[in-house]
């Protein structure tokens, strides 16, 4: 392809990729080096403030505790999901293809609206009108869900569970079929019992869709904040306000646009320093092979 | 043999009881949405009664979903003119263009998925008021339309990089240009991915939330925004609030029944290689 076709084709997504998706990006960096709050900008004025928004967000406890639960919720819904999905596309790998009713009640879940879908399911543990809170005292457990914080906290961990789940199953799923038969089949002949096809053979040959579906998933729960801003408000009190949540509240409630800024500025360093040594590990192998 | 029986009767359990964890939840919703407020939030739960569609008059007339609906439904045809159509001449070129720019527009797009929405949707919140942008649906189109452009930009390269080369080389020495290749050779061929694309930007747009709220008002606010306001207040309007989510999710239901071939198509895309 000439050139000057290929930057022809290409203008139209560099135009709105950078003027929508960068220069907000580089904007929102020099704001967060700066003192702007959006009440009383007339009055006070923009000024340079270097540093003084990331020491401030640095030292404030809510805003770890905001961390903090972030990385519970990531840390706990995707081995949950990741390992409840293999379990369930392991079963479902009898049935030749995932169809019709069945996959169309595996898909809603996840295509649903995220804040319909976190109020429907909020609603499953209210205190004296849900359904399963019903169903958890008839057997003894009384948990109130929405004031106490670790109850509220483990209430989006089952939430993204049964969201995302499907989502799981079907990407392992069609792994699973796309995997070749023979040294299965020759693992069998050999006399090598189902764990150990499953341990030894399936899941190092599903290795990178595991990969994909970790990260995929982590990136995405570590931007959790529909289900919040719906389901509790991030309370009680502070307890289950995640890190994008804690950035919404410092920019639109409390109209401190420095704060905000650096709170996003941090929150994408720290899912940098998450995401890099596990790709490092992941991906060393191939690094020292090439 | 009986093995053989009883993985079979034991696929079928799995499978019954994953699809009513699945929808549980939804039918529940349903159900709440039918019910007078006393039947559907009493405990031990009613499962017999006479069905009331009071509430959906509710929702639609008296709270007027019909203007959020207009609103989200404006949204999306937006998002989905904008960002498919340049999505499309971005994969194209990218897929057919050999050169290190395209893996570092590639590697920078995709590094951008990452990215939490608040960072770019609070500048554009301020472009939004500067420029008298906010509470319209066009500012809201062009945040979400930036949003999807690097992901559907990596499908749709998937999809052209299938198509095989050949017939556009034939095209290309016969005298064609490349945006007569483009139009009449590799759109045509790349439907089912322009299908995918435009239905999984729907979906998105239809859910988009994040963005919807900080850009608009209460003139444009889209469906996912006005239900949110709901679902805050106390039990009273629980009931209305269901019947909102209930309509809310039935054109996501039959765009699952519908064209589940190409939603699935579109999420494993990315995951599995044939």
């Amino acid at each position: 392809m000439r050139s000057r076709d290929f930057w022809a084709f290409m203008t139209p997504f560099l135009f709105l990729f950078l003027v929508f998706g960068i220069g907000p990006l580089v904007v929102c960096i020099i704001i967060s080096f700066t003192h702007f709050s959006l009440s009383d900008y007339a009055t006070s004025g923009i000024g340079f403030a270097g540093f003084a928004n990331y020491l401030a967000v640095l030292a404030s406890p809510r805003f770890w505790r905001a961390m903090s639960f972030t990385l519970f919720y990531v840390c706990t819904t995707v081995p949950l999901e990741l390992c409840l999905g293999f379990a369930v596309a392991l079963l479902l790998n009898a049935r030749i293809k995932l169809r019709g009713v069945f996959s169309g009640a595996l898909l809603l879940p996840y295509v649903l609206t995220p804040v319909v879908a976190a109020m429907a399911f909020s609603w499953l543990f209210r205190d004296q009108w849900g359904y399963v809170s019903y169903l958890l005292g008839q057997i003894g457990i009384h948990l109130d869900w929405f004031n106490n914080p670790w109850p509220a906290r483990f209430l989006f961990v089952i939430f993204a569970v049964w969201k995302f789940t499907p989502f799981v199953i079907l990407i392992l799923f069609a792994g699973l079929k796309s995997l070749p038969r023979e040294p299965l089949e020759a693992a069998s002949i050999d006399g090598a019992s189902w764990s150990q096809r499953v341990f030894f053979i399936i899941i190092p040959l599903l290795r990178h869709l595991f990969i994909f579906v970790i990260l995929t998933r982590m990136i995405d729960a570590f931007k959790l904040f529909d289900e919040v801003f719906v389901m509790t408000g991030g309370g009680p009190g502070s307890a289950t306000q995640t890190i994008v949540y804690y950035d919404y509240v410092q920019t639109f409630r409390y109209m401190d646009l420095g704060r905000g800024t650096a709170v996003g500025v941090l929150s994408v360093l720290a899912l940098m320093i998450i995401g890099t040594p596990l790709l490092y590990y992941v991906y060393r192998g191939q690094l020292r092979r090439n | 043999m009986k093995m053989r029986r009883l993985q079979v009767v034991a696929v079928y359990l799995a499978t019954a009881v994953v699809a009513l964890v699945a929808l549980f939840p939804l039918i529940w919703l349903l159900l709440t949405s039918l019910k007078e407020t006393r039947e559907a939030f009493s405990m031990p739960p009613h499962f017999l009664f006479t069905p009331t569609m009071k509430w959906y008059s509710r929702v639609w007339i008296d709270e007027g979903f019909a203007r959020y609906f207009w609103n989200t439904a404006v949204i999306c045809a937006g998002t989905v003119l904008l960002a498919v159509p340049i999505a499309g001449l971005a994969a194209y070129a990218l897929s057919r263009y050999r050169s290190m720019n395209t893996y570092v527009i590639l590697v920078i797009a995709l590094g951008f998925t990452m990215l939490p929405e608040m960072l770019i949707g609070m500048p554009i919140y301020l472009f939004a008021r500067m420029t008298h942008l906010y509470n319209t649906p066009i500012v809201v189109i062009l945040a979400l339309a930036a949003q999807y452009l690097p992901l559907l930009v990596w499908l749709l390269r998937g999809f052209f990089l299938e198509i095989p080369i050949a017939v556009e080389e034939c095209a290309l020495v016969d005298g064609c240009n490349r945006w007569r290749v483009f139009w009449s050779i590799a759109l045509p061929m790349a439907k089912p991915g322009l299908i995918t694309a435009c239905l999984l930007t729907l979906i998105f747009s239809y859910n988009a939330f994040l963005f919807p709220l900080i850009l608009t008002g209460p003139g444009a606010q889209p469906l996912s925004v006005a239900i949110a306001q709901y679902g805050a207040q106390d039990i009273r309007y629980w009931s209305v609030s269901a019947a909102g989510a209930v309509s809310i999710a039935i054109p996501l239901l039959i765009a699952v029944v519908v064209a589940q071939r190409y939603l699935i198509g579109g999420i494993t895309f990315g995951a599995v290689k044939e």
